[in-house]
């Protein structure tokens, strides 16, 4: 399916990709046909529950997936380069300059046996070849400062010298600062942090956005950062892609019914004093996938056996800006 | 009414291995906190970790003795109980954990691991209240021969409900009890303990980081910062009005899954400090837009602020004459 990727102004397309785990049970289908596109400077968030592939969408945009994954099939062009044909040493130079990354845990994030200077230095003189050597301490600290973190006389600590919150903001600086990216990936970025340093760091985050002109992919399983942060919502159900739509269309008018039915069952602050419709069953098995759509079993709209044999596409459906991979959208 | 239960002044200090020579350090977890839950009643305990939360839920339990201070249930001094006492004690009050799967003999299958207190407090007819147990928490009666791998997360929580009302407690402290799943699970748990408070009277101790939760299940919540109760009252009152500059705080750093009502525009300032070297004072002042030379010398107490609503803090008036109880 083509959806309008052709636009000149793309940053990246993605079209088709599916990468599949090998496991002693079978196949796992963790991520199949997904394509998307986003514009430069866009907030995405890729939402899903556990399981659904979000975060080896990631992975495999990067070409991080280990064994026993493999991305099957797929394109992933980046301004127009297929990144998954690049050779090791390119890829490499584009992951941290062009494309950065931030994961859920800053703390095995860094090498705990390296201080947190000598890891900054390091990616200054891989991806900024303009700063000379003998600067990178001031530049350093100048990153450091713009994440909230005076580092005079610290650059010589290690990670377990910083706080959580503290770690993820060097992180930020390393991903934002060092290079100059124009995607950043950030994966679960505040999981791991309390929710009063979790706004901090939502904050700081589209802070430099917003001043760098960054785009940003939002892996989460929390829709609430993604209502906060992102233009954006790409909704993830068992491997595969079920809603795309801007995020005040998908919040207010979902169309696919997973989507809706998760936030239904979503609490809300503060409570609505309204009981929570829990979705009734449990997420299927990606070993062996059904034929159909993965949602029907749990779906209060569905529709018969069209739902157990045929995998629908993203269908327009709601307004313009959205689409939603239900048959009811035929 | 006596409170079923009831602390007062209970602290807890962990000691913790120094640097070589050095003087052991002390990590004071709960510090003189007191709280009353009366009976039928649903407290959620919000804080961020480090709060001590979880530690004045397993301190009520006895499941470590306190450093300091009593634990009354009904009236009674319960503090340091052993022996028969605790062991009836421990029948009234019971836990549900934060992850199942941890919590649970992995060997065992569901039926032993609902029916494990049964057996040890000798209660007849074990298998048919089994059953029962399943039932109450929405399983079928085919999940008594499966082991915890072969169940999901949301439904060994329900095991871990199950084995926990297997005695029929009347008091339930559930610690983080859906932290660990996914949303849509998540709203199922929620609902089911809403529901078994109402059917069995249950009394609740709800743990959480989670305010949103807390907001669905509980009528009065305790705030903790560093070991210490800084806010207790009306759930619909603090969500409305928080009196105390970190509740504030707190509440306004909840994301909503609005986009039309983003809230994060400005973020709390600082971290938590460590519950090793707290601050001087109010452990909050150091991050307190309203902090007042007095709150660095200070730690202000816990009084009444206004009908039911109690906070500990400098900047906001006391209620004034009724002031006691």
């Amino acid at each position: 399916m083509q959806n309008g990727t052709d636009r000149p102004g793309t940053l990246l397309d993605v079209r088709g990709l599916t990468t599949r785990f090998a496991t002693d049970r079978g196949l796992v289908h963790a991520v199949e046909d997904i394509s998307f596109t986003i514009q430069p400077g866009e907030a995405v968030g890729l939402v899903g529950e556990s399981g659904s592939g979000k975060s080896t969408v990631l992975r495999s945009l990067l070409g991080l997936v280990k064994p026993p994954g493999r991305v099957v099939s797929g394109e992933v062009f980046f301004r127009g380069r297929d990144l998954r044909a690049l050779p090791d040493d390119e890829l490499r130079r584009i992951r941290g300059g062009q494309i950065s990354l931030i994961f859920q845990d800053p703390v095995n994030a860094l090498n705990p046996s390296l201080t947190i200077g000598d890891q900054l230095r390091r990616m200054l003189r891989l991806h900024r070849a303009t700063v000379p050597p003998d600067g990178f301490d001031r530049e350093i600290m100048r990153m450091l400062a713009r994440v909230g973190i005076d580092a005079t006389g610290k650059l010589n600590g290690y990670a377990f010298n910083y706080s959580q919150g503290q770690l993820q903001r060097i992180m930020i600086a390393a991903a934002c600062l060092a290079g100059t990216p124009s995607l950043l990936l950030a994966d679960e970025p505040t999981t791991s942090l309390d929710v009063t340093i979790e706004a901090q760091v939502l904050q700081l985050l589209r802070d430099l956005r917003q001043e760098l002109g960054l785009a940003l992919v939002l892996v989460t399983h929390n829709l609430a950062l993604v209502s906060e942060l992102c233009d954006r919502v790409l909704v993830m159900y068992a491997g595969r892609l079920v809603e795309d739509g801007d995020v005040y269309s998908v919040f207010e008018a979902p169309q696919h019914p997973y989507t809706r039915q998760l936030l239904r069952a979503l609490p809300r602050f503060p409570a609505s004093g309204e009981r929570l419709e829990a979705i009734t069953g449990s997420v299927p098995d990606l070993v062996s996938p059904s034929p159909g759509c993965s949602f029907a079993p749990r779906c209060e709209q569905y529709l018969g056996t069209v739902c157990d044999t045929k995998v629908p596409p993203l269908f327009d459906a709601g307004n313009a800006h959205q689409r939603a991979a239900c048959h009811l959208y035929t | 009414m006596t409170p079923l239960v009831r602390v007062e002044a209970l602290s807890q200090h962990f000691r913790m291995r120094g640097p070589l020579f050095g003087p052991r350090r002390v990590v004071h977890a709960l510090d003189e906190v007191d709280l009353e839950i009366e009976r039928g009643e649903a407290v959620g305990l919000i804080g961020e970790s480090g709060s001590g939360k979880t530690t004045l839920g397993r301190t009520i339990l006895q499941l470590y003795p306190p450093t300091s201070g009593r634990i009354y249930v009904d009236g009674q001094d319960v503090t340091g109980a052993r022996g028969t006492t605790l062991r009836a004690l421990r029948r009234r009050m019971q836990m549900v954990f934060q992850n199942p799967y941890s919590a649970v003999n992995r060997r065992k299958n569901i039926g032993e691991i609902i029916s494990e207190p049964l057996r040890v407090y000798g209660v007849a007819n074990s298998r048919v209240r089994t059953r029962e147990l399943l039932d109450l928490v929405g399983l079928p009666a085919a999940f008594l021969s499966r082991y915890p791998h072969e169940v999901s997360g949301g439904q060994l929580q329900r095991v871990g409900i199950a084995r926990a009302l297997a005695l029929e407690p009347d008091f339930i402290i559930a610690d983080e009890p859906t932290a660990s799943l996914d949303v849509s699970i998540r709203a199922q748990v929620i609902n089911l303990l809403a529901d078994l408070r109402v059917r069995l009277g249950l009394t609740l101790l709800f743990i959480s980081h989670d305010l949103s939760i807390v907001s669905y299940l509980c009528e009065r919540v305790a705030v903790m910062y560093l070991g210490k109760i800084i806010e207790v009252g009306p759930k619909a009152q603090i969500e409305r009005e928080p009196l105390h500059p970190y509740t504030r705080a707190l509440l306004g750093a909840i994301p909503t899954p609005d986009p039309r009502q983003r809230r994060l525009k400005s973020a709390p300032l600082g971290e938590i400090p460590s519950a090793v070297q707290r601050p001087s004072g109010c452990y909050y002042h150091p991050r307190c837009p309203l902090a007042m030379p007095v709150c660095a010398s200070e730690y202000p107490p816990l009084e009444l602020k206004a009908s039911g609503r109690w906070a500990a803090c400098h900047a906001v008036p006391a209620l004034e004459s009724e002031g006691e109880h």
